[in-house]
């Protein structure tokens, strides 16, 4: 990714959940416009959605400190790239795994967002970089 | 945006869901099944006009069934893409509801 062939497209937005509808929207118009339907289509929106969601509701945002959101676009791939500055968060590790087996009485949406990125995307990492968290996911686009 | 309620029969309801399942929806799906009061038959809920939901609408399911659960109402999931239902499968709401292509 990121080479001559790769488009980028970059957005910040307040740590705010308002926010994030508006973001989804205009990102998956920049997608469409380059092709991507379907199933892509579906896993980037959900992806943006559900990191960008986890990292304004669980505060991961210093006051004032916005969310960056990368998205790179080339044939073969979208790679999603979310960065904040807030306290060291893991969501595939800090945050418990939902249990999908349970019966419905104990059935907690918690955790269900990061589940469904992974299950969908390529690939889901996390790393602390600095002072920043940064998840990287990966979407393939054979399906388009 | 939309979900609108129609009445079948006296014992089955539909709700459908045009466009967006997700958390903007949550205060008109809550108020579509939250007054069906009467005990048994079927509520159908058709997504074939339905796009996109994410965990958000899955919480929302969730609360629907507890609801239908304290009513003895079977509820079905009908006509969803292959994402939606994807989405559905993934997260094996399929042990939960009745899901029909």
């Amino acid at each position: 990714m990121r080479d001559s062939g790769t488009d980028t497209h970059e957005w910040s937005i307040a740590p705010e959940i308002d926010e994030v509808a508006a973001l989804v929207r205009e990102a998956a118009a920049v997608l469409q416009e380059h092709g991507v339907t379907g199933e892509p289509l579906y896993t980037a929106q959900l992806a943006i959605e559900e990191v960008v969601s986890n990292v304004v509701r669980h505060g991961a945002c210093k006051e004032g400190r916005g969310v960056n959101i990368h998205v790179d676009i080339d044939d073969d791939e979208i790679r999603l790239t979310v960065e904040d500055e807030g306290l060291p968060f893991d969501p595939s590790c800090d945050a418990p795994a939902p249990d999908l087996d349970a019966p419905l009485e104990n059935r907690r949406v918690g955790g269900l967002g990061v589940h469904l990125v992974k299950q969908m995307a390529s690939r889901f990492d996390y790393a602390r970089d600095g002072e920043r968290n940064r998840m990287e996911v990966d979407i393939d686009r054979a399906a388009s | 945006m939309s979900i609108v309620r129609e009445t079948l029969s006296t014992n089955e309801t539909l709700i459908r869901i045009i466009g967006r399942f997700d958390f903007n929806t949550r205060a008109d799906f809550q108020s579509c099944y939250s007054s069906l009061t009467k005990a048994g038959g079927l509520l159908a809920i058709d997504f074939g006009e339905t796009d996109y939901i994410d965990s958000s609408a899955l919480g929302m399911l969730l609360l629907l069934k507890e609801h239908t659960d304290s009513l003895k109402k079977h509820v079905v999931i009908r006509n969803c893409n292959p994402e939606v239902e994807q989405i559905l499968t993934v997260s094996k709401f399929d042990t939960l509801f009745t899901i029909e292509s």
